[in-house]
């Protein structure tokens, strides 16, 4: 099940906050919790069920064996063999078709790749659990005794299949605890709404008009022209920012609706002035964990200039393929390791600074974008062609009557999606509460927006998502 | 001094929460009201998904859940409006005087020039191989749900034309059924074949087609044409078309041509023959769906506002041989796709179908059989139209010539032309294609059946 489907939002979503509500103590909401989770989980078929319990066991174990046992070397034993046993698993669903697809291309051998199908949200759940292994071993968080506990903290559907990556510690107050009030309340459902409407109106829109643009057919792609790729490419990463930080929402709103606090994923990554500060703002539940769990304990930036150049070749190797398994993807993590490394060790801060805000702002745009070509295409074929295309490479022309009127039947559609990947909006809702401080005309004004807004959203949200199901038949029967 | 509290009051709090949860709760609700639910899409032309039967199997690979989850959305109470409401919004996401919709993707061949294809001079070569491999028959009984346009719609001056893309291996694959065809029943049949361009080839400047990486039409008939069989006959109606196109000889919101664009056509056919074409004027008159007639572009466009202020009419003439004034009159015989036959009219009263299938006012429609009787001529002659929905508006002109006109729909009979010419000892057989349907690789498995 996805946040954005009717079922979920008129079906699931009421349900689960009418237990919620209703339920008495926080073990009731839990446990409530933790049915609506699973139900939700099993959604896309229950044998991915089985391997989430699997794998929230032996956490649940090895964090208990980790805080029994005193003797570091131990403890360190007991750390490795969870970590290694979840990796195991992930790169045995996640990964070793890739691996043998690519030893067959090489050695001839396996003749046969199995096609083992990705169960959903493995890699989220999995940083999750490891996490709370890691920080149960550094002594941050006590183990979960109650086995069900820990798999309502891997499984909770808010973030189970789509992020944030939430740590133990983050929730493990509130699920003991459950505290509301009207105000999280009514934050939280705006804060829903919000991300509701951003997925199915804004990133669904800007989806219909990427993908006639950015196409998956070897042949019709190399005949976009360059103008096209470029609108393509760049609706694109309105997309995928839009689609991405509304899951988000979405989780957050949920949270504070039901009491849990979970911290922030994005930070509108599009004003960055740096690649740097793009990763401080971008996906940060997930650059905050090979951070803690992988830069440091490698030496971090605490160390030479070549050690630190190998961890940042690392963590930027994991994180292109933590996204996928697939080239594409692990050159995409690169691609951003080089621009990390070059900012570091070649630009510094004072070469950053050097340049004039508008270059730095313009450059991150022009670099993330091109990255965004790069994570679109896992065929390596069309990554090409695209790239090829997106210099005008392809002899195909400037543009096309098709580019520019696709261009012009969206053009508002577009600016709005430009401005809602800005904080734009923030900082106009901030101004409208400093001006409403004391009441009168602005003060009726944000009260009634206050209402108002995220209704509004809810109803716009269905009516996308309603149109989306609109499939007139292509093949007209007469 | 006490400082006041920043953001709104817990009354407006609790007003927000009552609001959003009224509004959440009454649409739940709504989705439970299952009889509230609707089955069937007119404006879609589908069944709207059922409820899954549930499985074991389809509930362990979560099948069955996905299942659900289309059926919720898909059957949602008040779908229709919303969907029209989402349309509304959407026309006004930027400037849309002028749209294209579709986003097919489709990349269209280069059209092999006249005297560069090695035919235009040898009039009995087989067209040049293309790399493209041969199609393979589709076996007996196959239920064909074949397509009548796929490409994008540019939506210019309120009215919508397709694009069309030129497939060489698709256009060679039908060519190559026309001879197999004339092979087969050359000796027995004259054998026409006409080849109906969309409205864009018509009506639009070859410059803006050219701009959207779309094909030119007309060539791509030349292209057919030149590499028929020279004992096969080519109606080319390309250019009466154009010569015509100030009428209103195709639909602004449909992709089909206007029964008046077909009367040019029929002119073209009567050349041909040698015969006096008749006049408009002779024939009785009517029209359907007046100024309501929104067609295939208008769905396919997610209904474009711009059609709607623009809607069609059908106007139809009656043959000379039929009773106009008897709605309760059956003239023809047609054979429907379930294998239930039934007498029908020609031109028939469509007013209790939906608004946006009164182009089927022609000819039954799209079935695998179907025939009229002549009762007015006595001399056996006979002919055959195999044909897509184009046929359908071109038939009632035919029907006065001849003792007796059968007609097929080539997308979904499993007869072949050499038999059909045998059990019918017809004269004359034409065969209509649109271009699109004939250059295109959906179709050329079909044409290979009925080509056998």
């Amino acid at each position: 099940m996805v946040f954005s489907s009717m079922l979920f939002i008129f079906l699931f979503l009421p349900a689960n906050l009418l237990s919620q509500i209703f339920l008495p103590t926080p073990k009731a909401k839990n446990i409530a919790m933790l049915a609506f989770s699973l139900v939700f989980y099993s959604w896309a078929g229950p044998r991915y069920l089985l391997l989430l319990l699997a794998m929230v066991f032996i956490c649940w174990g090895g964090a208990l064996l980790i805080e029994m046992n005193d003797e570091p070397g131990m403890r360190k034993m007991w750390l490795w063999v969870t970590v290694g046993l979840c990796l195991l698993i992930l790169g045995i669903f996640k990964y070793l078709g890739f691996l043998l697809e690519n030893i067959r291309g090489l050695f001839g051998v396996p003749q046969v790749v199995p096609q083992i199908v990705l169960p959903i949200g493995i890699s989220f759940y999995t940083f999750q659990l490891i996490s709370y292994v890691a920080d149960v071993y550094r002594g941050q968080v006590r183990a979960q005794k109650r086995y069900w506990m820990l798999l309502l903290y891997a499984s909770l559907f808010h973030q189970c299949i789509a992020g944030p990556i939430v740590r133990y510690k983050d929730v493990n107050q509130d699920l003991r605890r459950r505290r509301t009030t009207p105000e999280e309340v009514s934050a939280g459902i705006s804060r829903f709404a919000v991300g509701l409407a951003k997925k199915a109106v804004l990133a669904n829109g800007c989806a219909a008009v990427a993908d006639q643009l950015l196409l998956m057919d070897q042949a019709a792609l190399a005949a976009v022209p360059a103008m096209g790729v470029l609108l393509g490419a760049v609706v694109f990463t309105l997309q995928i920012y839009l689609d991405f930080s509304a899951y988000s929402d979405m989780a957050i709103g949920m949270g504070l609706m039901c009491g849990l606090h979970y911290r922030e994923n994005f930070n509108y990554p599009y004003v960055s002035g740096s690649i740097t500060e793009f990763w401080r703002r971008w996906h940060i539940s997930l650059s905050s964990f090979f951070r803690d769990y992988v830069y440091i304990p490698l030496g971090g930036s605490r160390c030479g200039m070549g050690r630190q150049m190998v961890n940042l070749f690392v963590v930027w190797f994991l994180t292109g393929m933590w996204h996928g398994a697939s080239w594409n993807f692990i050159l995409w993590g690169l691609y951003f390791g080089l621009l990390l490394g070059v900012e570091r060790f070649v630009l510094g801060k004072d070469g950053q600074k050097f340049l004039p805000q508008v270059v730095r702002h313009g450059g991150v745009l022009i670099l993330v974008t091109f990255s965004w070509v790069i994570f679109k295409y896992t065929d390596m074929g069309l990554l090409g062609t695209a790239i090829k295309g997106l210099f005008g490479l392809n002899h195909n022309g400037f543009s096309s009557t098709t580019v520019s009127l696709l261009f012009k039947n969206n053009l508002f559609f577009l600016i709005f999606s430009v401005i809602a990947c800005t904080p734009l909006g923030k900082w106009l809702r901030g101004g409208l509460r400093a001006m409403g401080e004391n009441g009168g005309l602005f003060g009726a004004i944000e009260a009634v927006w206050e209402v108002v807004h995220p209704v509004v959203l809810l109803v716009l949200a269905a009516m996308a998502l309603v149109g989306d199901s609109y499939n007139p038949f292509l093949y007209f029967q007469f | 001094m006490k400082k006041r509290k920043t953001g709104p009051s817990r009354l407006v709090h609790s007003v927000k929460l009552i609001a959003f949860g009224s509004v959440l709760a009454a649409m739940s609700i709504l989705g439970l009201l299952v009889f509230l639910r609707p089955s069937v899409s007119t404006v879609e032309k589908r069944e709207l998904a059922a409820f899954p039967d549930f499985s074991f199997g389809s509930f362990w690979d979560g099948s069955y859940f996905s299942g659900v989850d289309t059926w919720y959305a898909d059957t949602y109470p008040l779908r229709e409006e919303m969907i029209d409401a989402q349309q509304s919004m959407e026309d006004h996401y930027g400037i849309r005087t002028t749209q294209i919709v579709g986003g097919s993707g489709m990349v269209a061949d280069a059209i092999p020039i006249a005297g560069q294809d090695g035919t235009a001079d040898d009039p009995n070569a087989s067209p040049a191989p293309t790399a493209e491999p041969t199609p393979t028959p589709l076996p007996d009984g196959t239920v064909h749900q074949v397509g009548e346009f796929a490409g994008d719609i540019y939506i210019t001056q309120n009215a919508a034309f397709g694009t069309y893309y030129f497939s060489q291996s698709g256009a060679d694959a039908y060519i190559s059924t026309m001879n197999q065809i004339y092979q087969n029943v050359g000796d027995k049949v004259d054998l026409y074949v006409m080849n109906v361009p969309l409205s864009s080839a018509v009506m639009l400047d070859d410059a803006v087609i050219a701009d959207m990486g779309a094909s030119k039409e007309s060539d791509a008939i030349d292209y057919i044409n030149r590499n028929l069989d020279p004992g096969i006959t080519p109606i080319t109606v390309y250019d009466t078309l154009r010569e015509h196109n100030a009428e209103y000889i195709y639909f602004r919101t449909d992709h089909h041509w206007t029964q008046l664009g077909s009367y040019y056509a029929y002119r073209e056919f009567c050349k041909l023959k040698g015969w006096t074409p008749h006049e408009l004027s002779q024939f009785r008159t009517t029209e359907f769906g007046t100024n309501a007639y929104l067609g295939s572009y208008y769905t396919r466009s997610n209904k474009s506002s711009a059609l709607a202020a623009n809607p069609d009419t059908v106007y139809a003439w009656y043959p000379m041989c039929v009773n106009a004034d008897d709605p309760n009159d059956r003239d023809m015989y047609m054979l429907q796709r379930d294998g239930n036959g039934y007498d029908w009219r020609i031109i028939n009263d469509m007013w209790d179908y939906p608004d946006s299938e009164w182009y089927c006012v022609f000819s039954a429609a799209d079935q695998p059989f179907s025939s009229l009787h002549n009762p007015d001529i006595h001399d056996g002659s006979a002919v055959m139209v195999v044909k897509d929905s184009y046929g359908n508006a071109f038939i009632p002109w035919l029907v006065d010539h001849y003792e007796y006109t059968y007609w097929v729909d080539f997308r979904y009979t499993d007869e072949t032309v050499s038999h059909m010419v045998e059990e019918y000892g017809v004269q004359d057989v034409i065969f209509e294609a649109a271009t699109f349907n004939a250059t295109g690789n959906l179709c050329n498995k079909l044409f290979l059946n009925i080509g056998s």
